[in-house]
């Protein structure tokens, strides 16, 4: 085995925290429409800055946001995930997923399920060239986060408009988008 | 796997320094294998070779930078020397 | 109560409102017929969310 010497410059060991972020930070909410001066259209706030291309879709099914560092998959119909679950089935089914040579696919959080949302958007509220229509646009979908206050409840976003609820994991049943990556 | 056998702290400034002995060959106990130098303060200038370095010559090793020695003959051939205005201190930590 | 920058007209079966910023937002009935329905949904679920733990409640109590 080849000793070498290395030697790591601090200033790279910083940026490469930022370069599994791209962007870093937060998703924009999508709005451009400005309805009172000083709302979210007029300053169109975060990430991608410049309106760059956001999302990257790799042509096996899966999706990447460059903002979050996230691999999404497309539609979770053709990977045997068309309907809904409850929860504790959706969660055993994300980390059972083989799919598109990945074998580490999880139920998003909350804060990831929302960064999907476009704010500019109903019905459903993401672009559906990157996401197909939802099999039912009136189901949420699951995130892995349950709510605090009522334990027996987890987060759960509306493809409609991205409205955030809490739904009961013993007695109802979402859809789930697996998700991979993000830093541990 | 590397075990942690010692460490020591240098302070550089204008005299070029060499890497302690005592603490990674002792007498008795481990020799080291591997070196793993953190960076602190002002800017320094190191060689691996044994040559002195100057203020204007040298591989540039600035704060918070990490240098890994490989083997005991690059420990013992790591010469370091202040490079600009504030000194800077080197914490090596010695794995067997 | 709204701001006296907003307008808001009804005509044509629509809603028209106008934000002091320039923007119209227009909503039809049908629109509004389907967050109304949206918000009878999540209503319901909600009441029956209410009803599992008043269940629980009930269970509890000693």
């Amino acid at each position: 085995m080849q000793l070498h010497l290395k030697h790591r410059k601090a200033s790279r060991i910083l940026k490469r925290v930022y370069e599994i972020n791209s962007n870093g930070g937060l998703p924009k909410t999508g709005q451009s429409m400005i309805y009172q001066p000083g709302d979210d259209g007029s300053y169109q706030m975060r990430y991608p800055l410049g309106g760059g291309q956001r999302f990257i879709d790799n042509g096996d099914g899966t999706i990447v946001d460059t903002v979050t560092g996230l691999m999404w998959i497309k539609d979770p119909t053709q990977v045997g995930l068309g309907s809904p679950m409850y929860w504790y089935d959706a969660i055993n089914a994300c980390e059972n997923l083989d799919f598109a040579g990945h074998d580490d696919w999880r139920m998003p959080n909350i804060n990831e399920l929302m960064s999907l949302v476009d704010h500019s958007r109903y019905d459903p509220a993401w672009d559906t060239m990157f996401f197909p229509y939802p099999p039912d646009t009136w189901t949420p979908y699951w995130s892995s986060t349950t709510n605090a206050s009522w334990m027996d409840g987890a987060w759960a976003l509306y493809p409609y408009d991205g409205y955030k609820t809490t739904w009961g994991k013993p007695w109802d049943m979402c859809f789930v988008r697996p998700v991979r990556g993000g830093q541990a | 796997m590397g075990k942690v056998i010692n460490h020591e702290e240098i302070t550089v400034e204008d005299i070029v320094k060499s890497l302690n002995p005592a603490v990674y060959n002792p007498e008795t106990g481990e020799s080291a294998s591997f070196a793993l130098i953190h960076a602190e303060g002002g800017p320094m200038r190191y060689f691996v070779n044994g040559q002195d370095p100057m203020p204007t010559s040298g591989a540039l090793l600035e704060d918070g930078d990490i240098v890994e020695l490989p083997s005991i003959y690059h420990i013992k051939d790591f010469r370091v020397i202040k490079s600009g205005d504030e000194p800077g201190k080197l914490t090596v930590t010695y794995e067997a | 109560m709204p701001s006296d920058k907003v307008t808001v007209e009804f005509k044509n079966g629509k809603k028209i409102t106008k934000y002091p910023g320039g923007k119209i937002e227009e909503q039809t009935k049908d629109d509004l017929e389907r967050y109304k329905q949206f918000l009878t949904r999540e209503s319901q679920r909600i009441d029956r969310h209410i009803s599992l733990i008043d269940d629980d409640l009930t269970k509890m109590a000693v």
